[in-house]
């Protein structure tokens, strides 16, 4: 069974009237409790797939299936964390979060409740009407966190979430998501993850998707068998590395 | 930072000179009231009925921007249609809008006092409302992509994006084009309170309509009394709303952007209403939220149910059906009476004057490229000096906000009577001078805001490497001030079109004085023989200058500015 089927999917941009293709033929499936990280050199067009999935672009040609059912509208089974977070600064934590109970129409009291789960969850209990711009970006990051997960996403959707991070924070914030994706008490079932990082990747993911330059495709789908917690030291963890490396260049 | 020692003493300090202002005014009181001359005693209902109006005009410029500029702003073929529309109605002066008043309002209702009100409100509303609606368009449009994908992947739609995300996002520049717009709105309150169509003329109660009077009279005494009236008002208004709604709207922008478009805070100012929270605004304020909230929720409760309900689709239908209905409805009507109207000023023979348009459009022209060599000559280094130099900024700013917030048409009468009767240079002259006051500020505060983004870090590079003052001017100041200037010369330009129009036709002491130009003409077929052919001719030799000049002009510049002299952040 799989959750998410991206069909050979294209996507294409008119540019200065000329048309540019993006994305061309890409296809690829995300199993429940999976965790998939895609890579690709820099505008291959990685967020335009995720936006895709996420429902808020549609391709060319092609069709991108959500437990069988091709994707039309908004896609309420995923939430998306963004790279540069997102948020709304003129709205608290507490706020930010809710934002997406709100739009669901859940009441206030209710959405309090859920959020503050949340907020928990990602270690903010007691900034939740702490300000965006009062944070430091870790903690603006766990704000988009929780804001994702309390609309209890099946497919958690994340576009280079750690890349404006210093590294020791990205690091604290990698074992949080993983530690957060093998949780059972969430809904949350499995991860798309961009990024361009290949260790990064390799650390995290259960299978990466690798793709070229524009127009980009998908070059290889390399599942990555290593046990969990992983070792960046480990001989193995260097030879995965190496091979998508020799991918990539 | 906020030693509390010097807070105490700032304290202290303002406090004394509140005390002082408080036993000054007491003083000025006592005296008012034995040596006020009979004329003047009205001035406080007249203050009453022009705020009035104002605060009207105000609401009404609030709601026509935040739809227009919301509808711009994400609808692509409402983008194509309503921008350039105010394009050509943000460059149509404001007495441009006599005919429509008087044609539309006051016949509507016959005459009557009520239509009069209404004429003078949408006058008043054709002064502000342009740039507030410009200010949410260009902050709607200027959302960070990720945070617009963010709200939408919630499924946020609807009056709940509005509220969260639009609305928001339009907050910093809503208010500061708001103060803008009450500025633009006092200066103009002159020729908003004497409607006047040929010999018909309609005068309202009011300080607008005083003022004029007054130097009709000859009065100085009187005109000096009257601007006290207003600018206590301007000061006052300043303190207790635009300074805490400022300082408030700053939670709304994001922290990216540069600062941009705020007008710098004075020390003088803050410490001022730091001792009004005594008073416990903000408290006020939010008291007041609160009570909207509580009328609010069971409004909210009945709009879930109805939305909930079955019938919803078809309501919804039904009332997208009735609006539009209404609004095409209204759409022809208009276009009807507009045509009717047109037909009927066809009809006239043209005018003779008209021949000479083309030419008064020059001398216009050439008396605006002068008030603007003036404005560069003093803005630039006051700009320069203000922003560098933060001792003379806290000495300067508070003067200049001051100066900046006296509307200069009221003014108008006082520099006549200096600069025609007891200097060289006659109407010209002063025809220039108050063309300058009409740009002059909008060009200084956007080149103190220029001069102010300028990364101190790139100040600091640039000075490590030992270069001249006069190379610092010539390859950082100026290049980085650009964008600004451009900024500004487009605002500014738009206000000297504007005051031209109330510049080259002036009463005072019963005599009409003027100096040739298309201000002249349009306020002759105005006032005297009440032509609307005319009146229309000019309208239409004009905007088609200014629209020429935006596109040919400053549309380039202002593509240039923001290509090569824009600093990254
Ligand atoms: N709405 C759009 N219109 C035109 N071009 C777009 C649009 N969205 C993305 N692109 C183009 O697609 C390319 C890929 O974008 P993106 O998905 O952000 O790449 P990546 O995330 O892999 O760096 C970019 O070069 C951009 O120019
Ligand atoms: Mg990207």
């Amino acid at each position: 069974m799989v959750l998410l089927e991206v069909k050979d999917i294209s996507r294409s941009f008119t540019e200065d009237s000329k048309r540019i293709t993006i994305i061309e033929k890409v296809g690829f499936g995300v199993s429940p409790e999976e965790f998939v990280c895609v890579i690709g050199p820099s505008g291959c067009g990685k967020s335009t797939l995720l936006r895709m999935i996420a429902g808020l672009d549609k391709p060319t040609t092609g069709e991108i299936l959500y437990r069988d059912d091709p994707i039309k509208e908004i896609n309420l089974h995923t939430a998306i964390v963004f790279q540069s977070f997102a948020l709304l600064p003129w709205l608290t934590v507490m706020q930010n979060v809710c934002l997406g109970l709100e739009a669901r129409g859940i009441s206030p009291k209710e959405r309090i409740k859920r959020a503050e789960i949340y907020i928990d969850k990602v270690g903010l209990e007691g900034f939740e009407e702490a300000y965006p711009r009062e944070l430091s970006g870790g903690m603006k990051q766990r704000v988009g966190l929780a804001r994702a997960l309390a609309v209890e996403p099946e497919l958690l959707l994340m576009d280079e979430p750690f890349s404006a991070l210093d590294a020791l924070t990205a690091e604290n914030l990698r074992e949080e998501v993983i530690d957060l994706w093998q949780d059972e008490s969430l809904q949350l079932s499995a991860i798309v993850m961009v990024t361009h990082s290949i260790e990064e990747a390799v650390y995290l993911a259960d299978r990466v998707v690798v793709m070229s330059s524009r127009p980009s495709k998908v070059i290889s789908d390399v599942p990555i068998e290593l046990p969990r917690p992983r070792n960046r030291r480990e001989t193995a963890f260097n030879n995965i590395t190496d091979e998508i490396y020799s991918l990539i260049v | 930072m906020g030693f509390i020692p010097s807070k105490v003493e700032g304290r202290i300090k303002t406090g004394l000179a509140i005390a002082a202002a408080l036993i000054l005014l007491l003083f000025a009181t006592r005296y008012a009231l034995t040596h006020i001359p009979d004329e003047a005693r009205k001035l406080p209902y007249f203050a009453f009925c022009s705020f009035s109006r104002m605060l009207a005009a105000y609401i009404l410029s609030l709601t026509f921007a935040l739809t227009y500029g919301y509808a711009a702003a994400t609808r692509k073929w409402a983008e194509k249609v309503l921008l350039p529309a105010l394009d050509i109605l943000q460059s149509v002066p404001v007495l441009g809008f006599f005919p429509v008043a008087v044609g539309f309002f006051i016949l509507l209702f016959r005459g009557e006092r009520v239509g009069i009100e209404l004429a003078s409100v949408f006058l008043i509303f054709t002064s502000q409302a342009w740039n507030m609606a410009f200010g949410v368009y260009e902050s709607t449009t200027t959302i960070p992509k990720d945070i617009l994908r963010a709200t939408a992947s919630y499924g946020t739609r609807g009056w709940l994006k509005f509220k969260r995300l639009y609305f928001p996002a339009s907050l910093p520049k809503l208010v500061y084009n708001s103060m803008m717009s009450w500025a633009g709105g006092w200066y103009f309150l002159m020729a908003c309170e004497i409607i006047a169509l040929g010999a018909r003329r309609f005068t309202l109660p009011g300080l607008g309509s005083f003022l004029l009077d007054s130097s009709d009279k000859g009065r100085v005494d009187l005109i000096f009394l009257g601007l006290a009236v207003l600018i206590l008002i301007i000061v006052a208004l300043d303190a207790l709303f635009w300074g805490p709604l400022t300082s408030w709207a700053k939670k709304f922008t994001y922290q990216m952007a540069p600062a941009g478009q705020t007008t710098p805070q004075s020390v003088w100012l803050s410490q001022i209403k730091d001792m009004f929270i005594l008073f416990r605004f903000n408290r006020g304020w939010v008291a007041l939220l609160r009570l909207a909230g509580i009328v609010n929720q069971p409004i909210k409760n009945l709009i879930r149910r109805v939305e909930n309900s079955r019938a919803w689709p078809r309501i919804k239908r039904a009332l997208r059906g009735i609006s539009l209905a209404i609004l095409a409805a209204g759409a022809l009507y208009g276009t009807y009476w507009a045509l009717q109207g047109l037909m009927r000023l066809f009809s006239h023979p043209i005018p003779s004057e008209a021949k000479a348009i083309p030419l008064s459009i020059l001398a216009s022209f050439l008396r605006l490229a002068m008030a603007y060599i003036l404005c560069l000559a003093w803005t630039v280094p006051t700009a320069v000096l203000i922003g560098e130099n933060e001792r003379v900024s806290r000495f300067l700013m508070p003067l200049i906000q001051v100066t900046a917030s006296i509307p200069a048409t009221a003014l108008f009468p006082l520099i006549v009577v200096v600069v025609v009767h007891h200097l060289w240079g006659g109407m010209n002259l002063a025809s220039i001078l108050l063309i300058l006051t009409g740009m002059q500020w909008y060009v200084l505060f956007n080149l103190i805001a220029g001069v102010r983004a300028i990364p101190a870090d790139l100040k600091e590079a640039v000075r490590s490497f030992g270069v001249s003052r006069w190379s610092y001017l010539r390859r950082v100041l100026l290049p980085g001030i650009f964008p600004s200037l451009i900024t500004g010369s487009i605002t500014g330009w738009g206000g000297g079109w504007n005051a031209l129009i109330v510049s080259e036709y002036l009463r005072f002491q019963g005599k009409t004085r003027t100096a040739f130009g298309i201000g002249m003409l349009l306020d002759k077929a105005t006032y005297e023989t009440g032509n609307s052919l005319m009146i229309l001719l000019c309208l239409v030799g004009m905007i088609m200058v200014i629209v020429l000049m935006n596109q040919l002009l400053w549309r380039k510049l202002y593509a240039k500015a923001s290509t090569k002299y824009i600093i990254e952040l």
